[in-house]
């Protein structure tokens, strides 16, 4: 017999049902009874007591008798129980040993790895199907994104790099003042911008920009199923989504770069001039002499690269996206990271190559 | 066409996602003008079966055919060629955000035949008037309600006439 007594709120705290689990773990008894006579009102604190109860009897064979109960708590645990337990659906989380999660992690590195592979594949045979002609995207979309990556980034780039040129000046300043060589900050500025610091720039501002944008899209795209109706029609998401992203961002990307070249030493100037008194002219005298085609040239090549790897990593992580809010922002963040990872890498691999080529 | 033909056969399929088996051994036969209904409790991998039936999952065993040509072993080509019977309205409506409700409808028009813009909106038209939705041709699917996104994606999902 079980005599259940008093409010049952929820706010009082839920009543641990432990004492009688163990009551029937030692000697069980016959039947269980319930006497509800004292009960001063309830909710699903009591419920849940009594679902606990019932539930280790009825695994003993242990008969319970609902009849004291009010009809209302045996409705619900009825409707507790009408549905079994899914066999194989609670999932255990064992804490695995140290060496399990270290061969885990290589397992999925590996996966990681291939699935970048067999993206780039995917984007490969999308891009010849452009080449020949083949690929089914819509213009419009293409026109839309280049104007979202190129035009409507112009703000931040321009103030970037109108900083980074300032800044690369003031600190050379500071250095070559000492030889009474003041004058040569020109080259510096010039040649940073132009050669580097343009290309490292936008591409880092498009990938928190753009890249973080194009994760966000293709996974919420695919949240919304819009990926899958795409499939279904004959439509490649590779065409149609991600070619005119790596497009758009391919040929923005060198625009971008030589803008933000022309203010990184426009901003040097600036400080050229206030701080320095160097006349514009010889400024940018210095600054002819110093900068040749070769190098800018290389520069904007190397923008191309990144807006092309930029777009890549936006697409790839939105494809890869899980279908969840917070697996959306974890795409746009990986996007992110991914870009800076690509870009910095590609930018040591140029500067090698660039080196060896005598450029 | 005979009225009692096979349209669209599953034969033996298993569906699983890694080592938990979904449904085994699934076998039916849909036949010409057969309205078919999928029953079964929430979780039970109705939803599954159809992404299955399309291509969007590929089963672990078994085969479909439509229309006594296999679907599972045919090529990416060949199975474009194929869905391009099949309309398909998806639980969200799954309308894509960044085109009007009649560019929605009008796409695979646009694709895979050789109308006109204004013809292929003028279809779109009748398709969304035909779910009572016109006068919305040039609305995005966030200005509308659940329910006539769904109806949208109905429009989409007719068969083309």
């Amino acid at each position: 017999m079980v005599r259940l007594a008093g409010p049952w709120h929820l706010q009082r705290g839920l009543p641990s049902p432990a004492a009688l689990q163990r009551e029937l773990h030692g000697q069980p008894p016959m039947r269980v009874v319930f006497d509800a006579t004292a009960l001063r009102g309830w909710d699903s604190s009591l419920v849940n007591f009594l679902v606990q109860v019932v539930e280790p009897c009825r695994e003993r064979g242990v008969p319970v008798d609902q009849e004291g109960l009010p009809s209302g708590v045996r409705r619900l645990i009825t409707l507790a129980e009408a549905v079994p337990e899914r066999k194989g659906a609670r999932t255990k989380a064992l804490p695995l040993p140290i060496l399990d999660r270290i061969g885990l992690a290589w397992i999925r590195g590996g996966e990681s790895v291939s699935a970048i592979l067999s993206f780039l594949g995917d984007v490969t045979q999308a891009v010849g199907q452009l080449v020949r002609g083949k690929a089914r995207y819509r213009s419009v979309d293409l026109l839309l994104l280049i104007q979202q990556a190129g035009a409507e980034a112009l703000p931040i780039v321009t103030l970037i790099s109108f900083l980074m040129g300032s800044i690369f000046a003031f600190v050379g300043a500071v250095q070559l003042q000492k030889f009474g060589a003041g004058v040569y900050v020109a080259d510096l500025v010039g040649i940073a911008m132009v050669r580097e610091m343009g290309a490292v720039m936008t591409g880092i501002v498009l990938a928190g920009r753009t890249g973080a944008a194009y994760a966000a899209q293709l996974g919420t795209m695919k949240v919304t199923q819009e990926t899958d109706a795409l499939t279904t029609m004959g439509l490649s998401p590779l065409e149609f989504l991600v070619l005119p992203r790596m497009l758009g961002l391919g040929l923005m990307m060198p625009l971008l770069c030589l803008y933000s070249d022309g203010v990184g030493i426009l901003g040097g100037a600036a400080v050229a001039v206030g701080m320095l008194h160097i006349p514009l002219v010889t400024y940018f005298g210095r600054i002819k002499t110093s900068v040749d085609l070769t190098m800018l040239s290389g520069g904007i090549f190397k923008a191309a690269v990144y807006g092309v790897l930029v777009a890549f990593s936006g697409c790839l992580r939105g494809l890869q996206s899980g279908a969840s809010a917070s697996a959306v922002g974890d795409a746009a963040t990986s996007a992110v990271v991914t870009s800076i990872v690509l870009i910095i890498t590609a930018c040591g691999i140029f500067a090698v190559t660039f080196y060896i080529l005598g450029i | 066409m005979a009225e009692n033909e096979a349209h669209i056969t599953v034969r033996d399929v298993t569906m699983a996602f890694g080592s938990f088996v979904l449904m085994h051994d699934l076998d039916f036969t849909v036949r010409h003008n057969d309205i078919f209904i999928i029953m079964g409790a929430s979780g039970s991998g109705k939803s599954t079966l159809l992404r299955h039936m399309v291509g969007l999952n590929e089963p672990v065993h078994g085969e479909m055919f439509y229309g006594g040509a296999s679907f599972t072993r045919a090529d990416p080509v060949e199975r474009n060629r194929m869905l391009r019977g099949v309309g398909i309205l998806y639980q969200g409506g799954a309308l894509f955000s960044s085109m009007t409700l009649a560019e929605n409808v009008g796409m695979p028009l646009a694709e895979y035949t050789d109308l006109g813009p204004t013809e292929v909106l003028e279809i779109a038209s009748l398709k969304l008037a035909l779910v009572g939705l016109k006068g919305f041709e040039d609305f995005y699917p966030s200005q509308l309600s659940g329910g006539m996104v769904k109806r949208a994606g109905l429009a989409r999902a007719m068969p083309r006439p």
